[in-house]
């Protein structure tokens, strides 16, 4: 559904590509996470993919059709969540969500989707007088009103407290369920985790990793189990491998008490350090 | 037709929630009723100021017509700084169509309120024929501000700066009725330049259509390079 090979852009006025020859494909339904610090190319790569960058080299493709031949009609199909809120602020919230959704062939109510948000109650409120989380849930609701097929979403969970996070997020799993395609930028290691079948780790403007966050872990985690025993300050470390014939770890578990017990499974934070040597600051 | 009454609700709304656009937007009004009754008013106090008329009318013209130019201007200059244009570029409408819409807003209502000035203002009256050539002259001003100010000023304080310094600019070819013979010809690049020559025209009984003809054609030319300009440094194509 989305394929992009061998793409490259460079801003006008430098000369380090911002974007340096990358290649990824996005299958219909899925959601793919673009992972990396700020300033990675995350959002050049999603700009270049709903037109708002030009002069790129490289294939970037939609449904089978590049990029630059797309017509006007490409937007009713696709929905853009900015990283950064951008509403029109003396106008309330439902005025703004009105505002762009009649440009569409068709839209979903606009109520509804504030409801989605908890935001049913600040419809009729001036977006200048919203806090940054309620400006960004109001950008992510609007990316999608009407009904598109892809949706890019760049820092979606960005400024969200836990409870809003996990609003945008369980609406984010409820649109897979649907069969959007979804192209997800974060630096949250733990919500890419969460919502994306694919992740690619991206530094610099070159993908160094790009599998499926099981995949990742399975490769990169220490095949081991730490346990912690009452008394003890010593952690035991045993090879998962054969563990169940490991006359160490059986006798342990049988005669000490157990104060925890964890598999040494890497996260993607720590997948991406090892990987890239860099953090996700 | 619905996208356009959309986005012109959509900039009235940002108007009447504004109180320096809203004083913007009186002030027409405010200029016709000046020309309407205190400068027949102080000419009788003064009648030397009767031979002036003219430039009072040019220049209320004028000044009416930017004030859309400089709204529609400031709308954008907002609609940059909040990103929205951004939001905008997404939207299954072309830039072209949005940059027309708003260079149209502009040009229909300022020529409506020039063409109101000319008829209520009742002093210097060119013939309606005239005054419809004078508005579509005058309205032009307005898309010309608005290009200027949206496409080089940052934001809403380099706006302000950037309309005082235009109207400075437009106002300047009034000088060429004080210059002798073909001098009067240094200011024919500024488009306003020809609107003035109409108005002084028509007053005069001589033919207004290539004063027409030449503002229309600066104008045109004015545009096509600021369009391209708006174009490349603020939808970035």
């Amino acid at each position: 559904m989305i394929k992009v090979k061998d793409l490259i852009y460079t801003y006008p006025g430098t000369n380090k590509p911002a974007i340096n020859k990358i290649s990824f494909t996005i299958e219909k339904g899925e959601v793919f996470g673009f992972l990396g610090p700020s300033g990675a190319g995350k959002s050049t790569v999603q700009k270049i993919l709903f037109k708002l960058l030009s002069g790129y080299s490289g294939l970037a493709e939609i449904d089978g059709k590049a990029v630059k031949d797309q017509d006007k009609t490409f937007y009713e199909k696709i929905g853009v969540g900015f990283e950064l809120p951008n509403h029109y602020l003396k106008l309330t919230a439902l005025e703004n969500l009105n505002f762009f959704r009649n440009f569409y062939s068709s839209s979903q109510d606009p109520l509804l989707m504030l409801k989605t948000v908890g935001l049913e109650k600040d419809a009729n409120k001036k977006v200048s007088d919203f806090s940054k989380g309620m400006k960004m849930r109001l950008n992510f609701i609007r990316s999608f009103i009407h009904n598109p097929d892809i949706l890019f979403l760049d820092e979606p969970t960005s400024g969200l407290d836990p409870v809003n996070s996990r609003i945008i997020k369980d609406i984010i799993l409820d649109l897979k369920q649907q069969g959007k395609t979804i192209f997800i930028t974060t630096h949250q290691m733990h919500d890419a985790d969460e919502l994306c079948d694919t992740v690619a780790f991206l530094v610099d403007g070159n993908i160094m990793a790009m599998d499926k966050p099981q995949n990742l872990k399975l490769q990169y985690s220490k095949r081991t189990v730490e346990v912690m025993v009452e008394n003890e300050l010593t952690k035991h470390e045993f090879f998962l491998n054969d563990l169940g014939n490991n006359q160490e770890f059986i006798t342990l578990v049988r005669n000490k008490t157990i104060n925890t017990i964890h598999s040494k499974e890497a996260s993607l934070d720590d997948i991406f350090i090892q990987v890239t040597g860099k953090t996700l600051a | 037709m619905k996208k356009i009454v959309l986005l012109t609700v959509n900039d009235f709304k940002h108007v009447f929630r504004d109180r320096m656009l809203c004083v913007f937007l009186l002030a027409p009004l405010l200029l016709t009723c000046f020309v309407r009754f205190f400068v027949p008013y102080i000419s009788e106090v003064y009648p030397i100021i009767i031979d002036y008329h003219i430039y009072i009318m040019m220049f209320g013209g004028i000044q009416t017509s930017i004030m859309f130019g400089f709204i529609t201007a400031f709308i954008i200059l907002e609609e940059k700084d909040e990103n929205v244009l951004q939001a905008i570029r997404v939207l299954p409408i072309t830039p072209e169509y949005f940059i027309v819409y708003r260079l149209l807003f502009a040009t229909v209502f300022s020529s409506l309120s020039a063409f109101l000035m000319l008829v209520f203002s009742g002093l210097v009256w060119p013939g309606l024929w005239n005054s419809f050539l004078l508005a579509i002259q005058y309205g032009l001003a307005a898309p010309f501000i608005t290009l200027i100010i949206a496409t080089y000023a940052k934001n809403k304080v380099e706006g302000l700066a950037f309309f005082k310094g235009i109207d400075l600019l437009i106002l300047m070819p009034i000088l060429s009725f004080f210059l002798p013979g073909l001098w009067k010809y240094l200011f024919s690049p500024i488009p306003m330049f020809w609107t003035y020559e109409l108005y002084s025209n028509a007053i005069k009984g001589s033919g207004t259509i290539f004063a027409f003809f030449c503002g229309t054609v600066v104008y045109l030319l004015i545009f096509a390079f600021l369009i391209s300009q708006f174009k490349k440094r603020v939808f970035n194509l």
